[in-house]
């Protein structure tokens, strides 16, 4: 059964797009990761214009992760003071990366800005995941994680703007946070992911966050990013779909509640490592569609 | 189809005293809706003429601005090397025809009429310019060659069936997508390598009901929807998450 996009101008299978929905729930509520990143290279694949790709992976994210937010929310596990500093710094680097993509888009390079990012950072995330699940595997993962502490804090203790986090215990510098929420909110625009996968790992080694707080405040800040992104794609770009949207938040809702039950089921180093296979295959796969020439050197594409 | 020559048996009358050349054309539908579950749509046309000879159909959207995008080579990739926008050039053009058009009109006559693919982009324009002439061909005929392998400039001289000498019909198929407007539908009878009679139909093809609707406030009031959009977003996943959430303790 197909329907008409009609911002993307196309029409496209509705059960596959129901399945995309489906497939990247289920991933995050088996892994607990976001999925942005699967969804934007999807519909690319499937022929979307990557700049609508990218618009509506934002808008999606906003439904996928408000009910988390709320959860963690609710459950006190949200540091409001961190992700409000956090927020200053991902809003108004939104609004420079949306600016950005009209830019690159008018130029025609956007789609290929959208897939170097994209090979670069699945590359990166795919194969890492790899070798850590392998490790697990293997059994030899355990070790290696304090050698990481002791070390570190130390220019970024002398920093000016020094603020108290009660919620996570921290005194910090404001630079910190801001900076950081600056370039994920400009991934979001170019590449549409809430950027849990940098913010994650930031807080926790170089913010020193307590684990249970960064999961909750890194998807409420998250929450309110791609919230931002997506108005300002809306607003600036018109590369909003809501037809796309809202097929793939009820297709992400029913495959959340579905991975989450199975994933309490299931060893988790094995399911990190077919999601690691399943991240490397789709950065071969995008690779692939610039390293081989094109049949034909020209293509029409919708204008603007 | 019975329908169709029932109807076409009414019409010979009328041509009967049509000496000189004549045509008469019905079309089964003249508007087509597009909504949300709209696939591509056949319309049929038929009709009659009054001296035998052979028929061509030429089917006009409204321009639509498209943009041309160019590879190239950057080390060892292949990367968008920048886009033309490309104006004044029509959507879909396709000529029906029941022989190959170049074998029954002189060239003058076709280029009078349209009647070669090539015509559909006598008046393109491109932004950026193209440098020189030569370069400006080369738009043209990357335009001509994705046009038509899409299957929107179509020529196929054996479309239009003719019956009897007399009577003929076409079937028009429209694709999935497509551009928005009237459609021309110019009906050409040619008889000793010249047109003898001619007849001018529309086809309208809307958006309807919602599609045209979202449409025209995502772009007419980009911001509010943006807004009142991701708020909903924000609202379905709390409920969706709420719902969901609770079905899965019972």
């Amino acid at each position: 059964m197909d329907i008409f996009l009609p911002i993307a101008h196309m029409d496209i299978n509705l059960l596959l797009i129901i399945v995309f929905g489906g497939v990247v729930g289920f991933l995050s509520g088996l892994v607990g990761v976001g999925g942005g990143f699967l969804i934007t290279p999807l519909l690319i694949f499937v022929g979307v214009p990557p700049l609508v790709a990218v618009a509506t992976g934002a808008a999606q994210i906003v439904g996928t992760s408000a009910s988390g937010s709320y959860a963690h929310w609710r459950l006190g596990n949200v540091d409001i003071r961190m992700a409000f500093v956090l927020l200053i710094g991902s809003w108004s680097g939104g609004a420079v990366g949306v600016h950005i993509a009209k830019v690159l888009e008018a130029g025609g390079h956007f789609g290929t800005i959208v897939t170097f990012l994209y090979v670069g950072l699945l590359g990166f995330v795919g194969i890492s995941m790899l070798i850590e699940s392998l490790n697990a595997l293997r059994g030899a993962g355990k070790k290696q994680k304090k050698d990481v502490k002791g070390e570190g804090g130390g220019w970024v203790a002398r920093l000016p703007l020094q603020m108290e986090f009660p919620v996570s215990g921290l005194r910090l510098s404001l630079i910190v946070p801001v900076v950081i929420g600056f370039g994920v909110g400009i991934l979001t625009s170019l590449m549409g992911v809430g950027g849990g996968f940098i913010m994650v790992p930031v807080m926790i080694y170089l913010l020193r966050m307590p684990t249970k707080v960064v999961v909750g405040t890194s998807l409420f800040q998250l929450l309110f990013t791609t919230a931002e992104v997506s108005i300002l794609q809306a607003g600036v770009n018109h590369a909003v779909d809501p037809f796309l949207a809202l097929v793939l938040v009820l297709g992400s809702a029913l495959g959340t509640q579905w991975g989450t039950k199975l994933g309490a089921r299931l060893p988790g180093e094995q399911l990190r490592l077919i999601l690691a296979l399943v991240v490397v295959a789709v950065a071969v796969k995008m690779l692939f569609g610039i390293l081989i020439k094109p049949e034909d050197l020209y293509s029409l594409v919708p204008a603007r | 189809m019975k329908r169709l020559l029932l109807s076409l048996v009414f019409l010979m009358p009328v041509l009967a005293w049509a000496q000189s050349g004549d045509l008469v054309t019905e079309l089964t539908r003249d508007h087509v809706d597009i909504s949300a579950r709209y696939t591509g749509d056949q319309i049929t046309l038929f009709g009659a003429m009054s001296v035998p000879g052979q028929i061509v159909v030429k089917v006009r959207s409204p321009d639509q601005s498209v943009a041309l995008e160019k590879k190239g080579r950057a080390g060892p990739f292949w990367l968008s090397q920048g886009k033309h926008e490309i104006k004044q050039v029509p959507g879909l053009y396709y000529l029906l025809s029941s022989a190959p058009i170049d074998g029954m009109l002189p060239v003058s006559v076709r280029a009078a009429h349209g009647l070669d693919l090539t015509d559909a982009l006598k008046k393109m324009q491109t932004t950026p310019a193209a440098g020189n002439a030569a370069a400006g061909q080369t738009l043209k005929d990357a335009v001509l060659r994705l046009k038509q392998a899409r299957g929107y400039y179509v020529a196929d001289p054996k479309a239009v069936e003719i019956l009897g000498g007399r009577l003929y019909s076409t079937a028009i198929k429209l694709p999935a997508q497509l551009p928005l407007g009237e459609y021309d539908v110019d009906i050409y009878l040619v008889r000793n390598g010249q047109v003898v009679a001619t007849q001018h139909r529309k086809i309208s093809v809307d958006e309807v009901q919602m599609e045209h609707w979202i449409s025209g406030v995502a772009s007419q009031h980009s911001w509010t929807f943006g807004v009142v959009f991701t708020l909903s977003m924000l609202l379905l996943g709390l409920f969706l998450g709420v719902v969901l959430g609770r079905s899965k303790k019972n």
